[in-house]
């Protein structure tokens, strides 16, 4: 069963109904999407911070330092297109996406620390009219609790509405809403976004609310950026340490919101078709980290109101991460639209976790190659072998 | 044991940075092949592309079976060889046929004149990176 799921989003069910065709008749198999199946590791840590020891909460806590770990993938699963009267072709695409998230606050003043999850399925849809829009839509569910406390398990909603319009392949502009826990509470946020120079080129993106960079691609592999964007997250907590001492019956779980906005350089490397790496560094700015009692904001709709809130100091972090793609996609050179689906989907990122991937798309309009060293072997592809 | 496997590794990732970058540059370069070629203004361009990237998947599809085809047969027995032929007939039929069906659709979004430059083109390209390899081999 689990290597049937496996074969299903990793697309290999191809293989299997390839290996099952008949013999004698040959099926020409051209590839079904325009994204690649998307794998992502990143990790995140930033050092000891002392936190306050006016409240009750901060006196028990005494510091923290963050080490969170992310697992998300991406898979196009159903792709379809139209042919218009004047050939432009839309196109949608649907995705299956999963994010497994891991976030540990080690507290100096607990001896047995918290490791608070955010595991989640969701689905994402992108409609391209082919000519100037593009529809965006992402709905995460996921379920957060504290590791080893079942009763903490409580289900949230992410999601997020774009429309995405080009004026030309140096101007985009984004808008729409989004419901998100990144900045440590329940939060619905316009979307408010622009991005001035082409893709492929050096350009400042600007996605509030996801983040803000100056991106200057270094040939076609690798890509240079200085970024700053919020970090974090709304999660439950056991109250074992009894960091919340009223109403001890009714607050046997806690909500713990942080955030903090990582202002730095990042570097993003791209070997192979099917990899990308990327590391990052710089300050962590506006770190924020609050306790919000489960029983006082039970009929709470929108932001939650907190018993312990607290600005710890700016300090460094460090990040990295490792993306891998899979499949081979349908050809989209010059294709501005599919250009802008794309970049619109990485950085967007999967899930509620601000995320991005590094993926250059083709030049649109690359250079006159004069010279090029090849050997028969690989021209021999695009050589048809009767015409010389 | 260990070392051998991140060896292999190592080697299986070089290998294969090395032909996805070739093919990569061989694609930008047909890509600006074209494009010199066919001189498209930008509506025709925004038309055009995106049948001709479907056309290229066909047409690559068709070359990856002829490939398998021409390394996978044994031929050994006239069951064999049946199958090999019907087989290649198969493939010639239906790239005849996209290559049919496209020029219509190319027709449609550039004209008759850039269309047959298109073709052109593509045949030129191939005698070009013919010409590459033979003044390499010369070098």
């Amino acid at each position: 069963m689990r290597i049937a799921f496996f074969l299903i989003i990793f697309g290999l069910s191809d293989i299997v109904s390839y290996a099952q065709k008949d013999s004698t008749k040959i099926k020409i198999k051209t590839p079904k999407y325009y994204f690649n199946t998307t794998v992502l590791f990143d990790y995140y840590t930033k050092p000891e911070v002392t936190l306050d020891t006016l409240s009750r909460a901060g006196k028990k806590l005494k510091s923290y330092y963050i080490q969170q770990s992310l697992l998300a993938f991406s898979v196009p699963f159903y792709t379809t297109e139209k042919r218009h009267t004047d050939s432009t072709i839309s196109n949608f695409t649907t995705f299956f996406t999963g994010t497994f998230f891991s976030f540990r606050p080690n507290f100096g003043g607990i001896a047995d620390n918290h490791v608070l999850t955010k595991n989640g399925l969701g689905v994402r849809f992108i409609y391209n009219n082919g000519k100037k829009l593009i529809f965006f839509a992402d709905i995460s569910p996921f379920i957060t609790k504290d590791r080893g406390y079942d009763e903490t398990q409580i289900f949230r909603m992410a999601s997020t509405f774009l429309v995405s319009y080009s004026i030309s392949e140096k101007l985009n502009f984004r808008f729409g809403l989004t419901k998100s826990f990144l900045l440590g509470n329940r939060y619905y946020l316009p979307f408010v976004g622009f991005r001035v120079g082409a893709i492929n080129k050096i350009n400042l993106s600007v996605q509030f609310p996801r983040i803000v960079s100056l991106n200057i691609p270094i040939g076609k592999k690798i890509q240079i950026s200085a970024y700053t964007k919020p970090q974090g997250g709304l999660f439950t907590i056991s109250n074992k340490d009894t960091l919340y001492a009223k109403f001890l019956n009714n607050n046997k779980i806690l909500y713990l919101g942080r955030y903090e906005f990582l202002t730095g350089l990042r570097i993003d490397f791209k070997p192979l078709k099917w990899l990308s790496l990327y590391a990052s560094a710089g300050q962590t700015t506006k770190n924020f980290l609050a306790l919000y009692s489960l029983h006082f904001n039970q009929d709470r709709k929108f932001e939650y109101g907190y018993f312990y809130r607290h600005f710890p100091d700016n300090s460094f972090f460090l990040n990295f991460g490792v993306t891998c793609f899979f499949g081979k996609t349908k050809s989209y050179y010059n294709m501005n639209q599919m250009y802008e689906s794309i970049n619109l989907n990485n950085t967007i990122g999967v899930g509620d976790n601000n995320t991005q991937i590094y993926q250059p798309t083709p030049d649109a309009n690359p250079k006159k190659i004069k010279k090029y060293k090849a050997d028969n072997k690989e021209v021999a592809d695009l050589i048809n072998s009767f015409d010389y | 044991m260990k070392l051998f496997r991140v060896i292999i590794i190592i080697f299986l990732c070089a290998l294969s940075f090395r032909f996805s970058a070739q093919n990569q540059k061989i694609e930008s370069m047909r890509v600006a092949f074209i494009n010199d070629k066919l001189k498209l203004t930008p509506q025709e361009a925004q038309v055009f592309w995106p049948i001709y990237n479907e056309y290229l998947d066909k047409m690559k599809a068709i070359r990856r079976e002829k490939k398998k085809l021409y390394l996978q047969s044994d031929i050994n027995s006239n069951e064999t060889a049946d199958d090999f032929i019907n087989k290649k007939v198969q493939l010639e039929q239906t790239e005849m046929q996209y290559i049919k069906d496209y020029s219509i659709k190319f027709k449609k979004a550039i004209g008759n004149i850039k269309t047959a430059l298109l073709f052109k083109s593509e045949e030129e390209f191939k005698q070009e990176l013919l010409k590459v390899l033979k003044s390499d081999k010369n070098d």
